[in-house]
């Protein structure tokens, strides 16, 4: 194994630690449909907050 | 626009498209808390699978995403034929289509490593979460570390939800 190699290896597992098991638990206690709609709803508001992020710029910007 | 698996999927699946799910969208079905803005797909390179590709995504206005309007671009059978990798936006959100992954497998390799989904009102195949881990490794984008982390941790709860 290359010095690389073990260096991404090492980077990974330390993001493994940081990991929330328990977000991960809820979902795989959902059948694939409801992951599905559960990921949509996330964007859904992700894309909520954009807008609402732009607005709030547009307005401090004096436009 | 919002992604939405369940209208993107579907007229695929109709139209005999052969394809299987992997990237973010497939990190989702396998129960990632990740938020992915795009849908990947690895696309089977048989004229006919191009043929049908080309007609199912037709209706939905597929363009180059980032482009400038007015490229002489036009979605069909011989632009899919002369390229392999495609970054589209479309009327259902934006599409990212393989003809090869990182390591060069194409839809043919990744067939025995993929999973049926039932979801949607259709029957699709999805890349398993070995090989999903294996193709983020490979494209070895420092982006991806946390993501292939997450992927390992859910491996390991799946396992442990098994045993």
């Amino acid at each position: 194994m290359m010095k690389d190699d073990v260096v991404k290896i090492d980077a990974v597992r330390a993001h493994m630690r940081d990991i929330d098991r328990t977000l991960l638990r809820e979902n795989l206690k959902l059948n694939f449909e409801q992951r599905a709609q559960k990921h949509l709803r996330a964007l859904q508001m992700v894309e909520e907050l954009r807008r609402a992020g732009k607005k709030l710029r547009q307005k401090s910007d004096g436009r | 626009m919002v992604v939405d698996l369940a209208q993107i999927i579907p007229p695929l699946v109709r139209a005999k498209v052969d394809f299987i799910l992997i990237g973010g969208m497939a990190a989702i079905l396998h129960g990632s808390a990740r938020v992915t803005f795009d849908v990947d797909l690895v696309y089977s390179r048989t004229h006919e699978n191009i043929e049908r590709l080309a007609a199912a995504l037709a209706p939905h206005g597929p363009y180059l995403r980032d482009a400038p309007p007015n490229l002489p671009f036009s979605w069909d059978a011989k632009t899919i034929s002369d390229g392999l990798n495609f970054t589209l936006t479309t009327n259902l959100g934006d599409l990212d289509l393989f003809g090869e992954v990182a390591g060069r497998e194409t839809y043919q390799d990744l067939l025995t490593h993929s999973v049926e989904i039932d979801a949607f009102g259709v029957r699709f195949r999805c890349v398993d979460l070995p090989t999903l881990i294996r193709i983020k490794e490979a494209a070895a984008r420092p982006k991806d570390r946390e993501a292939v982390a997450e992927l390992r941790v859910l491996l390991e709860e799946s396992e442990k939800k098994q045993i």
